[in-house]
C-alpha cells in the first residue's frame, strides 16, 4: 500500500479505480519512513453485513441491504471502506466519492478547513471562488487561466484546504480534485475568497462580516463534535478579521473575471 | 458611598486594567457632550472592551491627552470620527485609542437596556449530504 | 403551555463567532438538524436560561428585568422563540 502526504497527513491509501487518481495522486506520494497517520482501504464485497462488532458508519443503505459502510478504529487509524460491488452502476466514482468524504472529515480533525470550491493561484497567491456544485466555480476558474495564462495556476477543483499556519491562512491541493485532475501539491497563501452567484451583472461587493460567515457556513464541512465546531468557528473568525471576502454576480461572459480582478488587486 | 478625586490618568489607569480582563467598568458621566443621553453627575454607564467598535456606538477613547466618552458618527479603515450627541465638534481617534463601549446606562437609579429580540434560524444543506444524494443516482435497480 | 417547562438539548451549543451568537448542533443532532440559529444579546439570554427547565413566565420575567420592555411583549417574543424551537426538534 502507498503512502501519500496530503496536507501534512500522511495517509496510506488503498484503492481499485486508477480513472480519478491516475496522472493526479502521483505528486503527493510519500516515500519516507514516518508512520502513516491514516490508512485507508477500499475493499469490494457483493452482499455486505453489518459488523457484529467495533465502530462502523453506514454510508449508504437500500431495502436490499447495505450499499456502503467504514469500519474504523480509535481515532480513524485505520479505516476501510467496504462498497458492495453490485449496488453501483459506477463503482469508480463511488470509490473516489466516499474516500474523499473520509479525507476531508481527517483533515477537519487534523485542524485544516474545508472550504467547497475552486482555488487558483495568481501571481502565487490563492483565490478561492466558492459556490454550491453546478453555480459555475469551474468555468469562472477557467476564465482567469485564458485571460491571464502567464499568472494563473490552477491548485484545487472541490475541496480545497485551508490552513492557519503563523498567522497567515495558507491553501492546500488534495487529490480529491474532481473530474478535472488539475492540480498541484504545495501550500500556497490565500489571497480573497469570492462567493459566486449565477446571475449577470458581474458586480462584484465587498461582503460584511455576517453576511460572510453565513456563506462560509453553507460551503464548509459542518463539523459535528463540540472541538471540532470551535476549531471551525476559530478559523472562520481568523478568517473574517484577516482575509477579504467578496461576493460576486457572475455572467459568463470573461467580464466576470476582470471585474474581480479589479476588486481584489485595484485597477 | 464614598467619594475619592484622583487624577484621570490614575483613574484611566485602573479602568484599563479592568476592562483588558473582560470585565464591565461602570463609571459616573462628567459634563454635557453626551446631552440628552448621558446627564452630568447622575447618569453611570457600563463599559466593556470589545473587539469590534460599529458606528453609533457609544465610547471612551483617548483624544489628545484627554478622555472623551462619544459617539462614533463615522468609521473608515482604521480611522473613527467622534461627535458628543450634544457637541458640534468632532475628534478623530484610531483603533488603538478606543478603550471601550458603553454597553448599559443607568439614570437616577432605573437600568435602560435597549431591548431587541432576534431570532433567525437558517437552513443548509451539508456539502457531504448533497454528495451522497448524487450518488443515489448512481444506485443500480 | 403556561405551566410547562422547556429546555434545549444538551447537543445544542451556543458559540460565538465574529462577533455574533450562533447555536450549533452536536452528536446526533448534527445529522438530523441541518441548519444553524443566529442570536443576538436578548435572545442569547434566553438560550442560556434554557438550559435549565424554564416556564415562558419565568423567561419573561428574566427579559423584563434585565430589558426595558413590557412583560406581554416579552412574553410573546418568548412564546415565538420556544415555538420555533419546538418545530425544530431542539427542546427536550
Amino acid at each position: 500500500m502507498n503512502k501519500y502526504l496530503i496536507a501534512n497527513i500522511i495517509i496510506g491509501f488503498s484503492y481499485r479505480f486508477n480513472e480519478y487518481f491516475k496522472d493526479n495522486i502521483e505528486t503527493y506520494l510519500y516515500e519516507g519512513d514516518k508512520e502513516a497517520d491514516h490508512n485507508i482501504i477500499v475493499k469490494y464485497k457483493k452482499e455486505l453485513e453489518v459488523p457484529q462488532e467495533g465502530e462502523y458508519r453506514i454510508f449508504s443503505k437500500s431495502l436490499k441491504g447495505v450499499k456502503s459502510l467504514m469500519t474504523y478504529d480509535k481515532d480513524y487509524k485505520n479505516i476501510e471502506v467496504w462498497i458492495d460491488e453490485e449496488a453501483f452502476t459506477d463503482l469508480a466514482t463511488a470509490e473516489y466519492i466516499y474516500t474523499g468524504m473520509i479525507f476531508l472529515e481527517l483533515a477537519q480533525r487534523h485542524g485544516l478547513l474545508p472550504l467547497h470550491g475552486s482555488a487558483i493561484t495568481y501571481d502565487d497567491e490563492v483565490i478561492l471562488f466558492s459556490a454550491p456544485s453546478g453555480t459555475g466555480k469551474t468555468t469562472h476558474a477557467k476564465m482567469w487561466h485564458r485571460l491571464y495564462p502567464e499568472h494563473v495556476l490552477w491548485l484545487n477543483d472541490d475541496k480545497p484546504l485551508l490552513s492557519i499556519e503563523d498567522n497567515k491562512v495558507y491553501v492546500y491541493g488534495a487529490p480529491f480534485s474532481g473530474k478535472h485532475k488539475a492540480n498541484t501539491n504545495r501550500k500556497i497563501p490565500l489571497k480573497s475568497i469570492v462567493f459566486l452567484r449565477q446571475g449577470v451583472t458581474d458586480k462584484v461587493t465587498k461582503l460584511k462580516k455576517d453576511e460572510a460567515l453565513k456563506h462560509l457556513m453553507v460551503n464548509t464541512l459542518r463539523p459535528t463534535e463540540e472541538k471540532l465546531w470551535d476549531n471551525t468557528l476559530k478559523q472562520f473568525d481568523f478568517i473574517l478579521n484577516n482575509i477579504p471576502i467578496y461576493h460576486l454576480d457572475a455572467s459568463v461572459s470573461l467580464n466576470a473575471a476582470k471585474a474581480v480582478k479589479e476588486a481584489v488587486y485595484g485597477k | 458611598m464614598k467619594t475619592l478625586t484622583i487624577d484621570n490618568h490614575e483613574f484611566i489607569k485602573i479602568i484599563k486594567e479592568h476592562l483588558n480582563l473582560g470585565q464591565i467598568v461602570s463609571i459616573k458621566v462628567k459634563g454635557n457632550s453626551m446631552l440628552p443621553f448621558f446627564i452630568n453627575d447622575k447618569t453611570v454607564v457600563d463599559l466593556k472592551k470589545e473587539k469590534n467598535y460599529l458606528k453609533y456606538d457609544v465610547i471612551l477613547a483617548k483624544y489628545n491627552n484627554h478622555y472623551v466618552l462619544h459617539r462614533i458618527i463615522k468609521i473608515k479603515d482604521n480611522i473613527y470620527v467622534l461627535r458628543g450627541d450634544g457637541n458640534l465638534t468632532k475628534e478623530v481617534v484610531k483603533y488603538e485609542d478606543i478603550y471601550a463601549k458603553v454597553v448599559g446606562f443607568k439614570t437616577n437609579e432605573k437600568t435602560i437596556k435597549r431591548y431587541k429580540f432576534k431570532v433567525f434560524l437558517w437552513q443548509l444543506l451539508r456539502p457531504i449530504r448533497r454528495i451522497l444524494l448524487k450518488l443515489r443516482r448512481m444506485f443500480k435497480k | 403551555m403556561e405551566n410547562n417547562k422547556y429546555k434545549v438539548k444538551d447537543e445544542y451549543l451556543l458559540k460565538e463567532v465574529a462577533g455574533e451568537y450562533i447555536v450549533v448542533p452536536v452528536g446526533k443532532e448534527a445529522i438530523s438538524f441541518q441548519g444553524i440559529i443566529n442570536l443576538n444579546e436578548t435572545s442569547k439570554l434566553l438560550f442560556e436560561n434554557l438550559k435549565e427547565p424554564k416556564t415562558i413566565n419565568d423567561l419573561a420575567n428574566i427579559l423584563t428585568n434585565n430589558y426595558e420592555v413590557d412583560f406581554e411583549i416579552a412574553k410573546n417574543d418568548v412564546v415565538n422563540f420556544i415555538k420555533t424551537l419546538e418545530e425544530n426538534n431542539i427542546l427536550e
